[in-house]
């Protein structure tokens, strides 16, 4: 099943085109990767998906269901999380708050989904009672994931989590993404990092605003494109 | 008693007075805190709403109802006329205090006051509760029943609205949209319900502190405007945003008016108000506990 289609998508900010004319498309349980260096167009194409910007042209569609026109909160709500870049988690809530506040029921009550998300990141657990904003940056990008989860979504979109963290912690961000994936969950991953490969299923590299190359992780890894600008190779 | 206590007396009562006036003012600085906390709406018109409140407490008293029983109903009349406001007027300018949004404000105040004006007329109108006129002894000290009332309803209303937004589901929203009104949509909260609820609750907050304060402060349709300086004042003090703050403020607030009018002149009781208003935007901008703004 089609979890998205994006079609000949174009998002402009004035007379500045942001996204030209993108289309890709993928099933239940892939993690899809958006890829592409800084001004790609990648954030305006998550933004737009989410409902924070409209689309000039072109169609976003989840399943059966479209996407177009709808408010980021209904977005949301039909079962798409969107960690946006920079984590935006909320400074004056705590931990707990920041959790509960985005729990969108779907069968299993909060404490259920709550527990859930403290045994993926047990470091939630215990700075919980802490304000949001006291956490460390991998704590809160592993906050804003957590946030993210509480809606249970069915895709679950992330955009450049790994920007601003240690390799270390880009690596243990990117073994919780498989593990989220693993349980059922379909992601769409935006990155500018070339090791976020190592999960894709397939995926798509963008240069301003366009498709450049599109294929599974094979084609991706191989493409001159990121021997070249990713690899140094 | 000795010299200097009879001398202090006076002190002391002028600072008494003035943390009971001074709680009416934390109360209607609250709201006006609350709309600008949650969505950067510098609200103008909130003293006109408060002068509608003490408006309630008038036509209550005209049907012989003690102004006290009329709380709840001008609590709900100021809060459905905030919603209002808010769908008509301020749903557009969430998220920046422009000019346009202030002028928006100042011209729905005027409309407010002209409006009060062809109703109740210009003159000067009060409305003493059933503890009007009656003063209680605390040693040397007296104080107006009225103000205690007041205060007491002032004080409950005022922990009600921390623990409303502390203790429950719908707070918990309301400060997650005052942080970050996009990433609250992007988890699926949405912020106009949010808004518009947390905008009648300021407004409504307005029409409890009219209601309580024409016990012993006579109204006219010009009130409103002329209580939006210690509203602004308090909650600059206090910090623009948090609600505990600009109670606090508003106390403050009370009490340098009253200790002003009693060592200077009453007239002159807001001068230093002014002046503290100036230097905290110079050297404290954020208040004394505005952790909230950026």
């Amino acid at each position: 099943m089609t979890a998205l289609a994006v079609a000949n998508l174009t998002v402009s900010y004035g007379d500045v085109v942001a996204v030209r004319d993108v289309s890709f498309a993928f099933d239940a349980g892939e993690v899809f990767v958006l890829l592409g260096a800084n001004g790609a167009g990648k954030t305006s194409i998550l933004r737009c998906i989410s409902g924070l910007v409209p689309a000039r042209s072109g169609t976003t569609v989840s399943g059966e269901r479209s996407l177009n026109g709808l408010s980021p909160h209904e977005v949301a709500r039909a079962g798409i999380s969107h960690v946006p870049e920079g984590r935006r988690i909320f400074p004056n809530l705590s931990v707990e708050e920041n959790l509960t506040v985005s729990f969108i029921p779907r069968g299993s009550d909060r404490g259920t989904v709550l527990a859930a998300v403290y045994k993926l990141f047990p470091r939630l657990a215990e700075r919980r009672r802490q304000f949001g904003g006291t956490l460390s940056g991998g704590e809160q990008q592993m906050l804003a994931i957590g946030r993210a989860l509480m809606n249970s979504p069915a895709l679950l979109m992330l955009d450049e989590p790994s920007l601003g963290l240690s390799p270390v912690l880009a690596d243990l961000v990117f073994e919780r993404l498989a593990a989220i994936n693993a349980q059922g969950t379909t992601i769409l991953l935006v990155e500018q990092n070339a090791t976020c490969l190592e999960l894709a299923t397939h995926g798509v590299i963008l240069q301003n605003g366009r498709v450049l190359l599109a294929g599974d992780r094979a084609a991706l890894q191989d493409s001159d494109f990121v021997r070249r600008a990713y690899l140094g190779i | 008693m000795s010299g200097i206590e009879t001398a202090l007396v006076p002190v002391g009562q002028a600072l008494l007075s003035g943390v009971l006036v001074g709680g009416v003012y934390g109360l209607l600085s609250i709201g006006f805190s609350l709309a600008f906390g949650v969505m950067r709406i510098v609200n103008f018109a909130h003293g006109d709403l408060v002068m509608y409140g003490m408006y309630a407490g008038v036509v209550s008293a005209t049907f012989g109802i003690d102004p006290l029983y009329a709380i709840p109903f001008s609590f709900l009349l100021m809060a459905l006329l905030g919603a209002a406001q808010y769908q008509l007027v301020y749903r557009r300018f969430v998220g920046f205090a422009t000019l346009q949004q202030l002028l928006a404000a100042i011209g729905l105040g005027l409309v407010l006051q002209m409006l009060a004006q062809v109703v109740f007329g210009a003159d000067t109108r009060s409305a003493p509760s059933m503890f009007g006129g009656q003063y209680l002894l605390i040693g040397p000290l007296f104080v107006s029943a009225a103000q205690v009332m007041a205060f007491v309803v002032a004080v409950i209303a005022t922990i009600a609205v921390e623990a409303l937004l502390l203790g429950t589901h719908w707070g918990r929203t309301v400060r997650a949209v005052a942080d970050d009104i996009e990433a609250a949509e992007l988890v699926g909260l949405s912020s106009q319900f949010i808004n518009i609820t947390a905008f009648a609750l300021a407004c409504g907050l307005a029409g409890i502190a009219g209601t309580i304060m024409v016990t012993y402060y006579p109204t006219d349709p010009s009130k409103g405007l002329s209580l939006m300086p210690i509203a602004i004042i308090a909650t600059t003090i206090g910090g623009l945003g948090s609600i505990r703050g600009s109670f606090l403020g508003g106390i403050f607030c009370g009490m340098v008016q009253q200790l002003t009018a009693m060592l200077w002149n009453s007239a002159l009781q807001d001068v230093p108000l002014y002046v503290l208003l100036l230097f905290f935007i110079a050297y404290r901008p954020t208040g004394m506990f505005g952790f909230r703004t950026e």
